[in-house]
């Protein structure tokens, strides 16, 4: 036969070259290869696509191949019906059809006709409203997350079902599909139901709906939504209202409603409180992130906490416990177990110290290329030694949580008293009694504290048991766990040489308290290679430090190392004697630190002009060194100070009123207290009566003294004002902007200070990204009221962005070394912070740290918001009790002047 | 005049003090000297007890002054009283430690104001001299006294200093909190409370010094683990003596608190 002889694609070669070679490169990755018969349907489908419009043959051919070379005749042949009869109505939703449906196809009939049905309900509305809905279903079967899809399908049909305005179905085809998408995937199913049934009822209830799910109602899980969306529909048929205020947690009802309902407690409501325990606890930080950023490194069974050596790792939600309070107790718990592993160094674990110290582990290792760096570590180098790798490993966790449980009875007993019941339920549940095997009997001996393991019967396992216990008397390092594999793994392969799944760690341990080798091993990976070219320089110098040690520090340091902490290191931790000039040559470890490529963590010198200030990122939960740059700027472009003097015109009568009043905020230099019972020298008026009285016959009084007091007012201030662009807007109901109303609060502010003579300092700022926030100096502290000054008032002008916490940082370090008694800085401002990449809630934490900052070094922070109504944000931002809200800017003037008479009269 | 009597201010027991360096004999190195001594540390770290129990060791009397902003010069030098229709000068804690060949101990230096503070200085160099203006008498100090002050650099350097003319007068011994096995045998014998106990104060302190870098000003002081081992001799609940000797004193800070309580969960 001729056809046989030409290969199946000459067909498409001869209609389009082109495609052809983009085709036949794909074929021939194909493994196994494509039937002959597959082939030749491709290039036919592909030539009508084309021929249909250029753009659908390379999505038809991509969805044929995404079927694959085996794939099922009746599947490629449904596939290239549907497309071919979307084409009949037009190439657009031929397109749609040869992209989406591969995977519709791949979940089966059932899919497939709800599917159809789904199609043809929504294709009534007209094609538009395929985009987005058909590629977010394409997510979930990917994901396969068929339940979910197949919600989602009846979802769409419900929806488009329905009579509903053109408008609205434009809304909701961008609604729906984005909700789908943002929907945690092992809720999403429940919450497409509930979202079904809230449409259901009215279209118009989506909105309140989502917006429901974005305050909490999210958190839900599947049967108490379903309640919480009855109560709320049931509120809705008697009052659309009501309902809509229900379901949205506006009302005070819905939001007690869903509160009391709700179980699961996100991680990052509480990573933070986490976090402070774990520095409180280890002195160091250590991070707690969620599982999900593990990807595919997830451990097996998915364990509800691990850690790689450098964080801990908790479920994104954690939803075992009975309500929100069980589950936070849950999580402190995990994290207080784990920290376990961190205190007792489990991860410092190193082969060579091992080696060094334990003689068995020598024998035992002596194969074993300890110093190569190949992401594995040093445990998993060492369990490698053994025939059966998992059963050392078996042995070794044993002892490594009996290790730490050990420490815990010495060190924290509360902890274990609270931690022991917990896994014991634990233990209880998984392993039922009858099932006990050898190690489970000893985890039940050592880290629950049972009695000793004469239940399990056999000779051999209390002789294990006191092995353990022996050992683990005296405080041991980690490698003392590998000495003791050594000594046991032998006997104990011959034992239960025979026994099927006994010979490794169970699948599921209480609480999923374990150590996870290989998740360490990657972690450490890319320091392990610094770490070792660190040591082998060191070495070179005669000085013996473990690697172990090393990548440990680099860790805490993310990556830099001084030469003092080295210095540290190799003092406590090197071993053998330490050479004559290590402790010394500060010089040489700087140098070695730079010829093994390490950073040297010296701090960057400003350069005279600039300042750089860390920023707090509340992702990390850690501060970015060095992150800002605050450049000093002037105010150009005005020399005469017509605004400071227009201004003392405008407002006479109020810089007569205030001059009075501050006037009595000055102090009279020193007071005389008259007879006063103790003091520094006798009132001379008192003593004339004291002798008469005396003389009288009458008791005297004993009041004799006069008493002076100087009185101090020693306050220094700084006013910060915002010289954002947003200033320039107009104030509600005048002609004046934010910042020409500013400015007036600034001359009347001036004069003030003036008067009581307190120490005090003007400036602005404003900037562009984090390389440049530019910090006007107006006025100085000392520096005169200089017609400079006056003119520097007249010249502000609106400037750029709001990067808050750098300001905040370089004012304090004005007001710092002041040595006046109160230290105070007044931030004037519009708004929320927003610059480049400092938006939303990373500037509010980073705002609401630089504040603490100040605070911890004795300067008050409090704002003045101007110009936008109350926001509980602001709370946040500045801290409760530390910000005021001015809602008509033009009050300012007067009430910055009352605002600072408050703030400083009992001073 | 007649012989001053300085029963009242001498220490009869011995105070107890464990001694964590070679402070003990640094001071009375400087005692012989004549020099006058600065005691530097945080609070509650057993500043004014090292000096109690050099007052024993040496056998001097103490007279000890708690610096406040409202002391005057006259209130360390002293004034005139009225006694009797006659006016009677008597003397300040400054002056009659200098006549009795005290030690004088300024307890918190940098609390009194600083006007006040230049009245040491002719005590403090070679002079060894105290002028009275009021009463127009120069006295020279008697050869046993010493002139001790103490100030916590905590908080001095962003609030108040000492003027470099007053601290260059002085010789400077340093304090810290202990180390661990030394601080849980004072909190032990100090607050009558077993070792271990003891021990697992110390080690929450530990942890709370952790804390003191995310927001706490101090770390809970040697003090305040006597207070909370005192109450804890006398039958109290040791996680609620915690919670009232250390965490509340501590702070204000809801979430600090928190932290905290939960450190306090892990030991007890």
């Amino acid at each position: 036969m001729a056809m046989s002889d030409n290969h199946p694609l000459d067909f498409l070669r001869i209609a389009d070259p082109e495609t052809h070679v983009w085709v036949a490169g794909r074929v021939a990755l194909m493994r196994p290869a494509p039937s002959r018969r597959f082939l030749t349907r491709l290039a036919e489908t592909t030539v009508w696509a084309l021929s249909l419009e250029s753009g659908l043959g390379r999505v038809v051919t991509e969805g044929l191949l995404q079927l694959g070379g085996q794939a099922h005749d009746d599947l490629l042949d449904d596939y290239v019906a549907r497309v071919r009869r979307a084409g009949a109505t037009g190439p657009t939703l031929a397109r749609l059809m040869a992209m989406h449906l591969v995977p519709v196809l791949a979940a089966g009939p059932a899919m497939v006709q709800r599917f159809d049905t789904t199609v043809g309900i929504m294709r009534g509305k007209g094609t538009y409203t395929l985009f987005e809905p058909l590629s977010v279903l394409g997510t979930l079967l990917k994901a396969e997350e068929v339940e979910a899809a197949g919600a989602y399908l009846d979802l769409l049909a419900t929806t488009f079902g329905q009579d509903i305005s053109y408008n609205r179905s434009v809304r909701l085809v961008y609604l729906l599909p984005k909700a789908v998408r943002d929907f945690v995937p092992r809720r999403r199913k429940a919450q497409i139901e509930q979202l079904r049934s809230v449409i259901q009822t009215d279209p118009r209830l989506v909105d309140p709906f989502l917006e429901g799910m974005e305050k909490g109602a999210a958190l839900l899980g599947a049967t108490d939504l379903a309640r919480f969306v009855d109560a709320g529909l049931s509120h809705h048929g008697r009052s659309p209202k009501a309902g809509i205020a229900f379901l949205s947690l506006s009302s005070e009802e819905g939001r007690h409603f869903c509160a009391r309902l709700q179980k699961v407690v996100p991680l990052s409501r509480i990573r933070a409180s986490l976090e402070r325990y774990l520095a409180a606890r280890l002195g160091h930080r250590l991070p707690v992130r969620p599982m999900s950023a593990l990807g595919d490194r997830l451990p097996e069974g998915a364990p509800m906490v691990c850690s790689d050596g450098h964080a801990i790792y908790l479920p994104d939600e954690i939803d075992q416990g009975r309500d929100p309070a069980a589950n936070i107790a849950l999580a402190k718990l995990l994290i207080r177990l784990e920290a376990g592993f961190f205190e007792w160094d489990s991860f410092a674990f190193d082969l060579a110290r091992a080696i060094d110290r334990y003689p068995a582990v020598a024998r035992r290792a002596a194969a074993v290329e300890i110093r190569s760096v190949d992401g594995r570590c040093d445990a998993e180098r060492f369990l490698d030694c053994f025939q059966r790798p998992a059963l050392a490993e078996a042995i070794w966790l044993l002892w490594e949580l009996g290790r730490v449980v050990t420490g815990f009875a010495r060190r924290y007993p509360g902890l274990l008293r609270a931690a022991r019941p917990a896994l014991q339920n634990e233990a209880d549940r998984l392993w039922p009694a009858a099932r006990a095997d050898w190690w489970t009997a000893l985890y039940r001996r050592l880290i629950l504290g049972g009695a000793p393991t004469g239940g399990v019967g056999e000779e051999w396992v209390a002789d294990l048991e006191r092995c353990f216990l022996e050992r683990m008397a005296a405080e041991s390092p980690v490698e003392a766990g590998a000495d003791l594999v050594c000594h046991v793994y032998d006997a104990l392969a011959e034992r239960i040489g025979k026994q099927r799944g006994r010979d490794r760690i169970p699948k599921r341990l209480p609480l999923g308290w374990r150590l996870y080798w290989p998740l360490v091993g990657r972690a450490f990976a890319p320091r392990a290679e610094a770490a070792e070219r660190l040591r082998r320089r060191l070495a070179e110098q005669g000085i013996r430090v473990y690697r172990a040690d090393l990548q440990q520090m680099l860790v805490r340091q993310r990556g830099e190392l001084s030469s003092e902490e080295l210095q540290r290191l190799v003092l406590t931790r090197g071993q053998g004697p330490v050479p004559s000039g290590a402790d010394g040559a500060h010089a040489d470890l700087a140098a070695l630190l730079a010829a093994a490529g390490l950073q040297p963590a010296a701090a960057d010198a400003a350069d005279g002009s600039a300042f750089r200030y860390p920023e707090w990122d509340h992702q990390l939960q850690d501060y970015l060194r060095d992150h800002v740059r605050v450049q000093p700027a002037k105010v150009t472009g005005s020399t005469d100070d017509d605004v400071y003097q227009s201004t003392l015109q405008r407002h006479r009568g109020v810089v007569t009123r205030m001059r009075r009043a501050f006037e009595l905020l000055k102090p009279e230099g020193l007071t005389l207290l008259r007879q006063w019972p103790e003091g520094d020298a006798f009132d001379h008026r008192a003593l004339i009566d004291f002798v008469i009285d005396r003389r009288a016959g009458r008791i005297p009084s004993d009041r004799l003294f006069i008493k002076r007091l100087k009185q101090e007012r020693d306050v220094a201030v700084l006013l910060l004002v915002d010289l954002s662009r947003s200033t320039a807007n107009p104030v509600a109901g005048g002609q004046a902007t934010v910042l020409e109303v500013a400015k007036e609060a600034l001359v009347l502010f001036c004069e003030a200070l003036q008067v009581v003579g307190d120490s005090y300092a003007i400036a602005g700022f404003s900037g562009t990204g984090r390389h440049s926030v530019d910090y006007f100096t107006i006025k100085a502290f000392g520096e005169a009221l200089t017609p400079a000054v006056k003119a520097g008032i007249s010249g502000l002008r609106p400037h750029r962005s709001t990067r808050m916490g750098a300001a905040i940082r370089h004012a304090t370090v004005q007001l710092a070394p002041l040595s006046s008694r109160v230290r105070l800085l007044i931030l004037v401002s519009d708004g929320f912070p927003n610059d480049l990449d400092y938006k939303g809630d990373h500037a509010i934490a980073d705002t609401r740290r630089a504040a603490q900052e100040a605070r911890a070094r004795q300067v008050h922070v409090k704002a003045i918001t101007v110009n936008i109504g109350s926001d509980p944000r602001l709370d946040a931002l500045y801290g409760r009790n530390h910000h005021y809200v001015i809602g008509d800017v033009r009050d300012l003037p007067d009430k910055l002047l009352r605002l600072y008479g408050l703030l400083t009269r009992r001073s | 005049m007649e012989p001053l009597d300085n029963a009242p201010y001498l220490i009869e027991n011995e105070p107890y003090y464990l001694s964590s360096g070679d402070e003990a004999n640094l001071f009375q190195a400087a005692w012989e000297a004549k020099l006058p001594v600065m005691l530097k540390g945080p609070t509650g770290c057993g500043k004014t007890r090292f000096v109690q129990h050099m007052a024993w060791r040496l056998g001097r009397p103490l007279i000890t002054v708690a610096c406040h902003e409202d002391l005057f010069a006259s209130d360390l030098l002293g004034r005139y009283l009225l006694m009797h229709e006659e006016t009677v000068w008597v003397d300040g804690p400054l002056t009659r430690a200098a006549r009795m060949g005290a030690i004088c101990y300024l307890d918190e230096i940098v609390e009194a104001r600083k006007d006040t503070t230049v009245v040491i200085h002719p005590l403090t160099d070679d002079r060894r001299m105290l002028s009275i203006d009021k009463k127009g008498e120069t006295l020279r100090a008697h050869p046993d006294f010493m002139l001790v002050i103490s100030f916590n650099p905590g908080y001095q350097s962003v609030l108040k200093d000492l003027k470099q003319s007053t601290r260059q007068r002085f010789v400077g011994l340093q304090f810290d909190y202990p180390p661990a096995a030394q601080e849980a045998r004072i909190v032990a014998e100090e607050g009558g409370v077993s070792v271990s106990v003891a021990e697992r104060l110390v080690t929450l302190a530990g942890r709370v010094r952790n804390v003191r870098e995310q927001g706490l000003t101090e770390g809970a002081s040697t003090r305040l683990l006597i207070y909370a081992a005192q109450l804890i001799s006398r039958g109290i609940d040791p996680a609620q003596a915690c919670r009232t000797a250390i965490c509340l004193p501590l702070t204000d800070d809801d979430r600090l608190q928190a932290t905290l309580a939960d450190l306090v969960e892990d030991l007890f």
